[in-house]
């Protein structure tokens, strides 16, 4: 069996799965009070 | 008609490859190969044959690898957990959560994805073996992850998160799943821990939005 060979004609790239895995992060500050789907964080690392 | 049989030929040695889950999603197969650490998708013509050769194989449009088979006892997410907005804030679990999610940010750049999630299966099997000495709960791991978003943020940060709960869950004497879910349009991959059907640092109606190709 020939092995599948991933080039630029058969495959599209979509990210190295470590860093793409993120999620989507949406930072909405509600000045109502409302819930922040994801806050900023006070701590640098 | 050579060129046809070659790509038919080598898409079954694609199926094939050890460390490679995929899913379906709106016609078009997701790939998730673990050992090189990248998600990739066909192009047109090979993803038509690639679902005529998936269905002549007899392979599901939604797979793990055979080294990564998929938990017998995972279901579908269908709550949100209460215990990630209920609880008091506890210093000592909060610092614990942080150190732990550093430490795994860490072992992702400075080993592998393969290795870590790898080590984090290996803990993950071992905790019906062993039995917890912290005296802490889930609900205050749990917690203490969702107060820890306050003093370093979530974003872009669910995989390490997610590890590192799942990790600090095992140490409690708790089993739970790593979940590595994908959409298009645009493209995204999303990581979260479920318990059963309850989903334990998100959302679910966020996690609804994608589709699981790698649970653990």
């Amino acid at each position: 069996m020939n092995d599948f060979d991933i080039n630029d004609e058969t495959a599209v790239d979509l990210g190295q799965a470590s860093v793409e895995t993120k999620g989507q992060a949406v930072f909405d500050i509600d000045l109502g009070g409302g819930p922040r789907l994801y806050a900023i964080g006070i701590a640098a690392d | 008609m050579a060129r046809t049989l070659w790509l038919a030929d080598s898409l079954m040695s694609l199926f094939h490859r050890p460390d490679l889950a995929w899913c379906e999603l709106g016609g078009t197969l997701i790939f998730l190969d673990i050992a090189r650490d990248r998600y990739f998708c066909l192009a047109d013509a090979c993803n038509r044959k690639a679902f005529h050769e998936l269905e002549q194989a007899g392979l599901d449009r939604v797979q793990q690898p055979a080294c990564w088979p998929k938990p017998a006892d995972w279901t579908p997410p269908i709550r949100t957990s209460v215990a990630i907005g209920n609880g008091s804030f506890r210093l000592p679990d909060i610092a614990r959560a942080i150190w732990i999610q550093r430490r795994t940010e860490r072992r992702l750049t400075s080993t592998s994805f393969a290795a870590t999630l790898t080590d984090l299966r290996c803990l993950l099997d071992a905790v019906d073996r062993r039995t917890s000495k912290s005296g802490r709960t889930a609900a205050q791991s749990i917690r203490a992850f969702e107060h820890a978003r306050l003093l370093r943020t979530a974003a872009d940060r669910c995989l390490p998160r997610s590890i590192a709960l799942a990790l600090c869950l095992a140490s409690d004497g708790k089993r739970t799943n790593l979940v590595i879910g994908v959409k298009l349009a645009p493209f995204g991959a999303h990581c979260w821990v479920q318990s059963g059907g309850e989903v334990l640092n998100d959302s679910v109606e966020e996690v609804l939005r994608y589709q699981p190709i790698l649970i653990i």
